[in-house]
């Protein structure tokens, strides 16, 4: 039997040498795709709408420009022709000028040399039933406390989303009563930590959150989910610096008076829509194939992203409370 | 031959029956007339069956010197084996949750150790193993995919015997003999792991002179113990104990001393003790009526449970004063099980009716958590709290022979109560085969089967996270229909063939979402669950060539699995194990009478991943990876060898003693067990894949006395 220590031994070595390498992309993707991004909501004058070229992965180098777009919105089968608003690094944001109302059936048809037709369809969800209120309390610096409580009946899950905006208004007045006052208006985000009274369950070392921050129509918007109506009133605290108003320049000529205003919008949103802003995978587990497939392709026939529409509750824009 | 005999008695894939027989050579004869002999068609008879023995079982590699009855299951045609050395057990396109593994009849909720690494079946008892993928006689229900019925040995009536066995990584000690001989015997089988004792003593020279001591282990454990009364020759009572446990432990404490207004002596640190395992007790009774009816019963009680416990403690020295945080939690959960089964055999001149009745109970405690914070306790129930069902069966099925004509045609009836809701589920089964000549058999078989557990896994390995639940009003039962057909031929003495196919559909299949948390969320359990439908089709063949000394097989699969959620995807995705090809070819050789020489060969397919398909760069967000579908891409075919040796001795007392060698996976293939697809310092996406399984030798030692 000396046989085993010899075996052994050549085992240790070859086992130490063990371990991960390189190998060819088991995949062949038949070419590129449209990626659409879009979240109409009501409240809202405008509708912006992303559009770029989703590239196969073998031969993914950075990003491609589109050329021949043509883009179809509707609303209740009206159609409006969205115009191009920005693009930046062949990314491609598009704005449709129509409000959109509860119940509204809004659909999107994409597409550009080269690539698939895409389409999506989705209907403004009604709005939560909820109350906001702002309080101002010190922490060391002062913050604002915005609670937003909702009041939706308990027994069915909604997903929510919460997003502040704020306006920073420079509004300057003249010593000399001839000259016309001026306002300098500047938008002003944040990025905000938020507190909730429903206990994240699932936020463990897999790293599935309950609630999250995403980027939604160029705004900050805290997503989360509720506990299935378990908890009837839900109440969502957000945090955020206050900046108190007062007179910021003050000379012989004019004086600049420093204002800021602030609105809170709740987002009631779809499961489908939630579930692409907050995958509940861990996406390395999801690759090594140890978990199940839930990957969140969105809902855009013929390519990849997501047209989900949300149901607003604005509070409208506040001042500060001395004001 | 003097002296006393046990003469066993098996009516095919239903109970063996032992009698003690006083007898001699000319004895037996005349014994034999007194009782019924009756008959039992092949296995090979049967669309879905494999018989496994004790020689199947421990002639195989023995992983880490420990052979194995999954693995070699796993070598058959029409099963995928999943994982590399995790004891997966998919059968035509199964889920690896839908198997039924039965010990002595008793159902198992957990049926491996060290994350599947091992099986829970100790093969020093197992007296043999049917294992049926399709063809279900009646009298099984419960899962939908396989069953797994294994029988353990009695113990000797007549004289005192076992076997000691040593491994790589375990030892093994089956004892069995008589207690009152030929009424009364015992048979006893432990194993335990002792990676515990090699890791112990280098923490302990890990910790010599540090004031943090780590200790840490894990260990293995199995005991069955089955006593067999026989109080006359028409009965035998039997009962059967089986625990199986994992222990792992971890601690990192540190002895700490603070001099202030007083000196304290105190540590600090973690602590982490999981332990998760089965238990099973039953009573059977075996009764002979008449030459013409039998009768079997058996009451039993099976559990599956996890304890995971966690203590933190961290000091801290300010003012002169200590003042100390503590955090423990134990977390238990166990799915429970206590039933009843009875079944009566008549048999006539053309007729075989085995007829039952099965009453099961199941109750399911997910979780139950007791915190303590500083002293004080906080229990809580985590969500939804306890569950409980019942499930009532009857079943009949009667196996008519006339001539080369053979049909088994039974159906089993399903009553499932639980949350308030009733299902109710007939289950049809019917099997025929025909020989066509003495040599060739052509045989079919249909059968609906039914679910009523489900096993909440967030990962796809066995962890003692996952847990056992029921189905409710809202998680309904899954169900699948399948038909078979095949033909079985014997060429000429040496060569045997039998080919055939299958198709499977499977209704209400599930799939866990509670995908992002490795504890899988109890209070909304039934929400995560989605539902949809799965196909699975393909042809098998198996070839085999005995002779002598050499005996030699090739078994191959053609197959097709595959899943519908539409809640995931739109259309028909190809399953995880959707292994195109499979192909095992065995080869053993008896060079020597006290030497033989084993080699398998295995190859599949690679198994599917979810791999991004596509990417796109976006403003605020960066690079985001874009997947077309479940499962779209295949990973490197999988193949290994495994060889193994035996050494068969005498020794000086006569007892027999034998060394296995083995190694698996002998030239070293580095399988992947997993890929993943990154960008590289350059930007572009690369696939890695992850091998950790290289060539592992091992060896066993038994003593057989």
């Amino acid at each position: 039997m000396r046989i085993i220590p010899a075996i052994l031994s050549s085992v240790l070595i070859i086992a130490a040498s063990a371990c991960e390498r390189e190998t060819v992309l088991p995949i062949k993707p038949d070419g590129g795709r449209l990626y659409l991004e879009c979240f109409p909501s009501n409240g809202h004058d405008a509708t912006y709408i992303r559009l770029a070229a989703a590239l196969p992965i073998t031969e993914a180098e950075g990003t491609k420009a589109l050329s021949g777009i043509m883009m179809d919105f509707k609303v209740n089968d009206e159609s409006f022709a969205p115009e191009l608003y920005s693009e930046d690094n062949h990314v491609y944001t598009f704005i449709a000028d129509v409000p959109l109302k509860t119940g509204d059936i809004v659909s999107v048809n994409a597409m550009a040399d080269g690539y698939p037709q895409i389409m999506a369809t989705s209907s403004v969800p009604h709005e939560a039933d909820m109350e906001m209120s702002r309080e101002i309390y010190n922490y060391g610096t002062l913050r604002h406390r915005f609670k937003v409580k909702r009041n939706d009946g308990s027994g069915q899950k909604h997903y929510y989303g919460v997003a502040i905006r704020g306006v920073l208004r420079m509004e300057k007045t003249y010593t000399d009563p001839d000259m016309k006052p001026e306002v300098e208006v500047s938008c002003l985000q944040y990025d905000y930590r938020t507190e909730s009274p429903l206990k994240s369950e699932d936020e463990d070392v897999l790293g599935y959150k309950t609630i999250t921050q995403c980027h939604v129509n160029g705004t900050n918007i805290v997503i989360f989910e509720d506990d299935g109506g378990k908890t009837p009133d839900l109440e969502i605290v957000v945090d955020i610096p206050y900046q108190q108003d007062k007179y910021w320049v003050v000379v012989e000529d004019y004086k600049i008076f420093r204002r800021t205003l602030y609105n809170v919008e709740m987002f009631r949103i779809p499961e489908a829509a939630y579930e692409y802003l907050n995958p509940r995978i861990n996406e390395s587990l999801l690759a090594a194939g140890l978990i199940p497939p839930f990957i969140s392709n969105g809902n855009i026939s013929g390519g990849y992203g997501i047209f989900s529409c949300m149901g607003c509750t604005s509070s409208g824009w506040i001042g500060s409370p001395a004001q | 031959m003097k002296g006393f005999l046990t003469l066993c008695i098996s009516i095919i894939a239903f109970c063996i029956i032992g009698f003690p027989v006083a007898a001699n050579d000319t004895e037996i004869a005349d014994t034999l007339e007194s009782v019924i002999i009756s008959a039992a068609k092949s296995p090979v008879a049967y669309t879905g069956l494999k018989r496994l023995d004790r020689k199947d079982l421990i002639a195989g590699t023995a992983v880490l010197g420990t052979p194995d009855i999954i693995k070699v299951l796993q070598n058959l045609p029409g099963v995928a084996s999943g994982m590399e050395l995790m004891s997966g057990l998919y059968v035509h396109g199964g889920d690896g949750s839908d198997n039924l593994f039965l010990l002595d009849g008793v159902p198992l909720f957990q049926v491996s150790h060290l994350a599947g690494l091992f099986s829970s079946f100790n093969t020093d008892i197992i007296r043999s193993a049917d294992f049926y993928k399709s063809g279900f006689p009646a009298r099984y229900g419960g899962k939908l995919s396989s069953v797994v019925d294994v029988t353990t040995m009695d113990g000797s009536m007549e004289k005192f015997g076992g076997s000691f066995s040593i491994g790589l990584i375990d030892g093994r000690i089956n004892l069995n003999g008589p207690i009152v001989k030929n009424k009364l015997s015992y048979n006893v089988a432990v194993r335990r792991s002792w990676l515990d004792a090699i890791t112990a003593p280098i923490l302990a020279v890990n910790n010599s002179g540090s004031s943090t001591k780590t200790k840490g282990g894990y260990a293995l454990f199995d005991s069955d113990v089955n006593l067999t009364y026989v109080p006359s020759q028409a009965d035998k009572i039997n009962f059967r104990f089986y625990a199986g446990t994992d222990h792992f432990n971890y601690s990192k404490v540190t002895q700490e001393k603070y001099y202030g207004k007083e000196m304290y002596n105190t540590e600090s640190g973690v602590k982490t003790n999981i332990k998760w395992g089965n238990l099973a007790a039953s009573s059977s009774w075996n009764h002979i009526f008449s030459q013409r009816l039998t009768f079997f019963a058996i009451l039993y009680y099976s559990k599956g449970y996890s304890d995971i416990s966690d203590w933190q403690k961290s000091n801290n020295f300010s003012d002169e004063i200590l003042t100390s945080d503590t955090f423990a939690e134990t977390s238990e959960s166990s799915a429970n099980a206590a039933g009843l089964k009875s079944t009566l055999v008549m048999s006539f001149r053309h007729h075989n009716i085995s007829a039952g009745i099965e009453y099961k109970t199941s109750w399911y405690n997910p979780s139950h958590t007791t915190e303590n914070t500083k002293g004080e306790d906080v229990i809580t129930d985590s969500g939804s709290g306890k569950y409980l069902s019942h499930e009532a069966s009857a079943f009949v099925e009667d196996e008519m022979t006339y001539g080369p004509f053979c049909l088994t045609a039974g159906i089993r009836l399903d009553g499932y109560f639980t949350d308030g809701t009733a299902y109710f589920r007939p289950q049809p089964r019917v099997a025929a085969s025909y020989n066509i000549t003495d040599n060739i058999i052509a045989k079919a078989s249909y059968e609906a089967m039914s679910q009523y557990s489900h096993l909440l896994s967030s990962i796809y390995l066995d962890l003692p996270t996952n847990i056992w639940m029921p189905s409710t009003s809202i998680v309904k039962p899954s169900g699948s229909h399948q038909a078979a057909a095949g033909i079985y031929a014997r060429i000429s003495k040496n060569w045997h063939v039998d080919a055939g196919g299958y198709y499977r559909s499977i209704r209400n299949c599930l799939i866990y979402s509670g995908s992002g948390s490795l504890f899988p969320p109890i209070d909304k359990w039934e929400e995560e669950f989605i539902s949809g439908k799965g196909r699975s089709y393909g042809a098998e063949l198996e070839v085999k060539y005995l002779s002598g000394k050499f005996l030699g097989s090739a078994a191959y699969t053609l197959s097709w699995s595959e899943r519908r959620f539409d809640e995931l995807h739109s259309s028909w995705f190809r399953d995880r194990f959707d292994n195109r090809h499979k192909l095992t070819l065995t080869a053993s050789y008896r060079i020597t009478e006290n030497i033989d020489i084993n080699a398998t060969w295995n190859f599949h397919s690679g198994n599917r991943v979810t791999v991004p398909e596509h990417v796109v760069n976006l403003p605020g967000t960066g690079t985001k990876f874009l997947f077309s579908e479940p499962y779209n891409a295949k990973m490197p075919d999988y193949h290994r060898l495994d060889l193994s040796c035996n050494f068969h001795k005498k020794t000086k007392r006569g007892n027999e003693s034998i060394w296995n060698i083995s190694i698996y996976n002998a030239y070293c293939r580095m399988n992947p067990i997993f890929m993943r697809t990154t960008m590289n310092i350059e930007d572009k996406p690369v696939a890695t894949v992850y091998s950790i399984v290289p060539i592992i030798p091992s060896f066993s030692y038994t003593l057989k006395f």
